[in-house]
């Protein structure tokens, strides 16, 4: 850590419209309602009024807030203080911040500010710099012993995420699903959301009128949803890059707002491979880093890479966070005897609405009896896909939902063990296996491990047995 | 344990209802699920806690925190004292007035509760779990 501030800060002037801005829109919520009641009941003239004092008072706001509010490096540690009624002084000692985000969007851009985020473990302690200048930031990236945003000559590029990729980020993403179902829904309720003689024009065109329109109309939202995310990802994931920047990471991505997320590679406790149903049949994934703590909305998470092979991953993870390699730690997983539970988990519950909907809609009904063997063949994927391991300081767990993803964590972000059994459970030596990890999700669950497997690893998680590798 | 606490709420208030919808059209059958009710009520008041007390064990040592209950679904809980945080006791006004306190150890992945002890002894575990946590612990 290089020379120290003397004297706290301001923000830049600007910080005033980005505090009022955003104070704007917590309130937005509770605002609206009134001001509509009040432009109802009292005529627009009243409403504009209103809302010309609200913005009034939340720039005055902003300016009672940007004075109370100063920031700087002093006796290595980042301070802050804020407060209007009740001062508040948040110290971050520089050795327990977790990571940094930077974002500049166009504007902050042109006006030359952006936003600094400092995190800590505990969520409580995230330091937010609404905007600060360009030089204000040198200082205090200088301050944090971090390379300065400006200067990308000579940096070290680990890996780049190709433009080429993006349409594939973009149309393999697990949220295109539902966006397309989304966009459906919106064609089928068009004469309840559009003016009458608009809907009159157009439900004629959109309305399904035969199993060919139906099907056709599915195929263009699906093409409007792909072209939306293609957008979307082009303008979050343009120019993904990883830097290695000394003992940190520097992850940067974004076409008009550029975000930058710093995180130490010390302060890694996990990676996540993750993957949807269309990257799992393309042999795809996505890579997460997590850095320990408990803060609110899952801020402990960086995308270390949006989209890469499988088979590619490993060797990335190596390159980047050594201490967390994927490979090389077997996995015990539910034994044969389990196959029938986990299968029966899924079918039985999906059993009784199936059933209903059979009943009620009958004679078509019957189609939604299907739900049960599905549910069951997903109940068989769990099965297969389950697992956990141990090994060299490194704790390996595999799990699916809809489909797999795979945690890597340090054993030492180990918190708790948790061992369950239930009567059924004990009649075929199986338990439940719960390992409390100080990273997000919180705790890895494995269902229905041999009772031996569960114990033999609960015992093997206590600190002192570790064996670091 | 919440998820069973709730399912048994919401059994006892769809089986008074069952009793008062009944008590209308067919005052013989509504004592069915009056009976039901009173047999649960009784099970989950004076049988269950009991048991459930009967099964509580826990053990404090030097390294770990050790739990164990439930007689059907048995769960049991280790937690390493480098890895608590913090700990406090808390006590309701009901169990103020019984004496009783219940003891809170919390990890930076949850926290878990061991209920129902006599308030002194609460205290004395507080201090003893507190001075047994290593602060040393990095996340």
């Amino acid at each position: 850590m290089s020379s120290e501030a003397s004297s706290l800060e301001h923000l830049h002037p600007l910080g005033i419209l980005v505090l009022a801005l955003e104070r704007g829109r917590a309130w937005l919520g509770a605002a609206l309602p009134l001001l509509v009641a009040a432009g109802v009941s009292l005529g627009m003239l009243a409403a504009a009024l209103l809302l010309a004092l609200a913005v009034g008072a939340l720039l005055a706001l902003g300016v009672l807030e940007w004075r109370a509010l100063t920031f700087g490096v002093q006796h290595g540690s980042l301070v802050l203080r804020r407060g209007l009624l009740g001062r508040e002084t948040v110290s971050v000692p520089l050795s327990r911040i977790q990571s940094v985000d930077v974002e500049s969007t166009v504007a902050a851009r042109v006006l030359g500010v952006r936003g600094v985020t400092v995190r800590t473990a505990a969520g409580s302690g995230t330091v937010r710099l609404a905007a600060i200048s360009g030089p204000a930031e040198a200082r205090l990236r200088q301050a944090l012993g971090h390379r300065a945003a400006a200067s990308t000559a000579g940096e070290e590029v680990v890996r780049a995420l190709p433009a080429s990729r993006l349409p594939l980020l973009a149309v393999t993403s697990p949220r295109i699903g539902a966006g397309a179902v989304a966009l459906y829904a919106l064609f089928n309720r068009l004469d309840e959301l559009t003016p009458g003689d608009l809907s009159g024009r157009l439900v004629p065109v959109l309305a399904p009128r035969s199993a060919i329109a139906t099907v056709a109309e599915v195929v263009l939202a699906l093409v409007l949803v792909a072209a939306a995310s293609v957008v979307g990802a082009t303008l979050a994931w343009a120019g993904f890059r990883i830097v290695r920047d000394g003992p940190r990471l520097r992850l940067r991505r974004g076409l008009l707002t550029v975000r930058e997320t710093v995180v130490p590679v010390e302060r890694v406790r996990a990676v996540e491979m993750r993957q949807g149903l269309v990257r799992e049949a393309l042999r795809l994934c996505s890579l997460t880093v997590r850095t320990a703590g408990s803060g609110r909305g899952d801020p402990q998470s960086a995308t270390l890479f949006p989209l890469l092979s499988v088979h590619e991953s490993a060797r990335l993870v190596r390159e980047t966070v050594p201490a967390l390699d994927l490979e090389g730690v077997p996995l015990r997983c539910p034994p044969r005897r389990a196959r029938g539970r986990a299968v029966r988990r899924l079918a039985l519950p999906a059993a009784l609405p199936a059933g209903a909907l059979a009943l009620l809609l009958a004679p078509f009904g019957i189609v939604a009896l299907l739900i049960v063997p599905a549910a069951g063949l997903v109940g068989l994927a769990r099965w297969r896909d389950a697992g956990v391991g141990l090994s060299g300081g490194r704790l390996r767990w595999r799990r699916r939902v809809l489909a797999p993803s795979t945690t890597l964590a340090q054993a030492r972000a180990v918190q708790w063990r948790r061992v369950r059994q239930s009567p059924l459970q004990r009649r075929r030596g199986l338990a439940t296996l719960e390992v409390g990890l100080a990273v997000p999700p919180g705790a890895a669950r494995v269902p229905d491990l041999a009772a031996g497997d569960a114990a033999a690893l609960a015992r093997a998680l206590a600190p002192g047995r570790l064996k670091v590798a | 344990m919440r998820a069973a606490l709730w399912v048994t709420v919401a059994l006892l208030a769809a089986l008074a209802l069952a009793a008062l919808a009944l008590a209308d059209y067919a005052p013989a059958l509504a004592v069915a699920p009056l009976l039901a009710w009173a047999l649960l009520a009784a099970l989950v008041v004076g049988v269950l806690p009991p048991l459930a007390y009967r099964r509580w064990r826990f053990g404090i040592g030097d390294e770990e925190i050790d739990l164990q209950h439930g007689r059907l679904w048995v769960e049991r809980v280790l937690i390493p004292m480098a890895r608590v945080q913090h700990v406090d006791t808390e006590t309701g006004p009901l169990s103020r007035r019984l004496g009783l306190a219940s003891v809170r150890v919390h990890t930076a992945a949850g926290g878990f509760e061991i209920p129902a002890l006599d308030r002194a002894r609460a205290v004395e575990l507080r201090i003893r779990i507190a001075r047994l946590a290593r602060v040393g612990d990095e996340l």
